[in-house]
């Protein structure tokens, strides 16, 4: 903000003991708007009219679900440059039930033109992803988990591998916080490579076609329902007939479970932990015959 | 002028004629409030898209023929692209659209158009602009809660250059809109949420006009209350929901041009 005059930051009364040193410093460009999502967006739209870029901050659930129609007409049919910015994405809020946590942001969001989405699985990515977008012409939608994994170096982009094995056919596929469970299952049996595409929307097609010629089992792991990432890769591998390939989804189970549980529960119960998902692979790499996803 | 202005009424009537458009209704009764407003304009920084330029915004975006009509009168739209009004691969929609040069934004899911206005109002008052921001809400379209979440904040923000209109006809789709959800006391509300309320009569555009001029000093976010009657201008339209939807043909029609005769 202290280098692009055009920053606005608007909120709707969320990121208590955060934002707080924003408001101080740019009290001219800075409005929390109240507990009001749709005008949240609105009033973005209309400071993007007059040549700002707002960056929209809020729990993801309510940046993307109570304001849909805003997104849509306001911001996506304009093409306007505002940046939402959810926070407590995946089972982050796991315990506080389906109201609040978000398996299905990505894939409410990524049928609308224009927009672009992103899932930073590392701090260095959302500083690469925040680049990008405040280069970009048009809206996007940046989730960003609660885990803060740290990769120590800089990178090119969000799209990159964290790890290859290169004796090894399985590639996972993955964003946001469940590359860090990935990496944490290759620790127990490494016996695969990751890729994290955190960049969702637009999907990176020349890569996707470098990486389903290289490998012979994709797995695409995210803690969003299958009509995230996953869907999108499926499209792509059905359209361009690369069923040479065998694809498959770690994924929460396409239901609002009655349980709750905090992240780590909530994502072990759905095949997301680094024990499920290297059990998942482990038997996979044995030649097991394996569906997507589990079973809960 | 008390006089329901014909010229822009007539051009309505034959661009939703000739299309089998509607909301002809809709569009009849807000004719002064758009007029006055465009006149209270700098018509040259909105044709040269300036940053100072005042805004304007038609919330209620179905009554769109309305704001077409009005821009061709002030030399906002031309002669040819108007006649292309709801005709296939034409860009003036049956709802407002900011693909056509000059259109603000684009309306027509209701509640979203005072809420954007809002964004520009605080917009141009960041950047230290003298500029307003006119938008045109129906009294229906208050029902949605959007609006009032931006009517409590251009309140509480006390966002002065912010101005709404009020079109009043009383009529939602289906009938009275005080027989629904009831919006009164309507002048009341928009005071208790920090505005400055004015009543006026909707159909008046030189009292619209004086309105507009003293709402521009007012430190605080204006309603305007435009009382108007849905249909007006064409007497078997007037306060007569059939013609929210209804496009005027055959006999309907040549009555209507007998009507808007000068």
């Amino acid at each position: 903000m202290e280098k692009d005059e055009k920053i606005f930051f608007l909120m709707g009364d969320t990121g208590f003991n955060l934002v707080e040193p924003i408001f101080e410093k740019f009290p001219d460009r800075a409005i929390n708007v109240g507990v009001a999502e749709q005008d949240l967006i609105g009033i973005a739209a209309g400071l993007s009219n007059m040549g700002f870029k707002p960056v929209c901050y809020g729990i993801s659930n309510f940046l993307v679900h109570r304001c849909f129609e805003q997104i849509r007409n306001d911001l996506c049919i304009h093409n306007y440059p505002v940046v939402l910015v959810g926070t407590s994405t995946g089972f982050d809020n796991g315990a506080l039930w389906a109201t609040h946590y978000v398996v299905d942001d990505i894939g409410a969001l990524k049928v609308l033109p224009n927009i672009k989405i992103y899932s930073p699985s590392s701090v260095e990515s959302i500083n690469n992803i925040f680049e990008e977008v405040m280069k970009s012409p048009g809206p996007s939608y940046i989730r960003i988990t609660k885990s803060n994994l740290t990769e120590g170096k800089s990178i090119d982009s969000p799209n990159r591998f964290i790890l290859k094995n290169e004796q090894s056919d399985i590639l996972v596929i993955s964003h946001g916080k469940m590359v860090k469970n990935s990496m944490e299952a290759q620790k127990l049996i490494p016996k695969f490579s990751i890729y994290a595409m955190d960049r969702i929307k637009p999907i990176d097609e020349q890569e996707l076609d470098n990486l389903f010629k290289k490998y012979k089992k994709i797995i695409v792991i995210e803690d969003n329902f299958r009509s995230g990432l996953y869907n999108t890769i499926a499209q792509f591998s059905a359209e361009n007939r690369l069923h040479s390939v065998d694809l498959y989804s770690i994924s929460p189970v396409e239901s609002f479970g009655t349980r709750i549980g905090d992240s780590t529960y909530l994502e072990d119960k759905h095949g997301l932990s680094s024990e499920k998902i290297s059990s998942f692979i482990d038997k996979l790499s044995s030649q097991v015959k394996m569906t997507s996803g589990t079973n809960i | 002028m008390k006089t329901p202005n014909k010229n822009i009424r007539r051009t309505i009537l034959q661009i939703i004629h000739n299309s089998g458009a509607a909301h002809i209704g809709s569009a009849l009764s807000m004719v002064e409030i758009l007029n006055a407003i465009f006149k209270s304009v700098d018509i040259d920084k909105i044709k040269n898209s300036q940053n100072d330029r005042d805004r304007i915004i038609l919330s209620k975006g179905h009554a769109t023929s309305g704001l077409y009509a009005t821009m061709f009168h002030h030399g906002l739209l031309g002669e040819q692209e108007l006649s292309t009004y709801f005709k296939n691969d034409s860009l003036l929609a049956g709802h407002a659209s900011h693909h056509v040069p000059h259109v603000e934004h684009s309306t027509g899911g209701l509640g979203h158009g005072l809420p954007v206005a809002l964004g520009m109002a605080i917009g141009a008052r960041t950047k230290k602009i003298d500029s307003h921001i006119f938008v045109i809400v129906g009294d229906g379209e208050l029902q949605e809660g959007s609006n009032w979440e931006a009517i409590m904040l251009a309140g509480t923000l006390k966002v002065g250059n912010l101005i709404i209109f009020v079109d009043m006809n009383r009529l939602s789709q289906v009938g009275e809109v005080e027989k629904s959800c009831s919006l009164e006391p309507l002048k009341l509300r928009f005071e208790s949420f920090g505005f400055d309320a004015l009543d006026v009569d909707g159909h008046d555009e030189d009292e619209i006009y004086k309105a507009i001029q003293k709402s521009k000093t007012s430190v605080k976010p204006v309603a305007i209350l435009c009382h108007t009657i849905k249909g007006k201008g064409i007497s078997f339209m007037e306060n007569n929901n059939l013609w929210h939807y209804r496009c005027p043909q055959g006999n309907d029609y040549d009555k209507a041009v007998l009507e808007l005769r000068e």
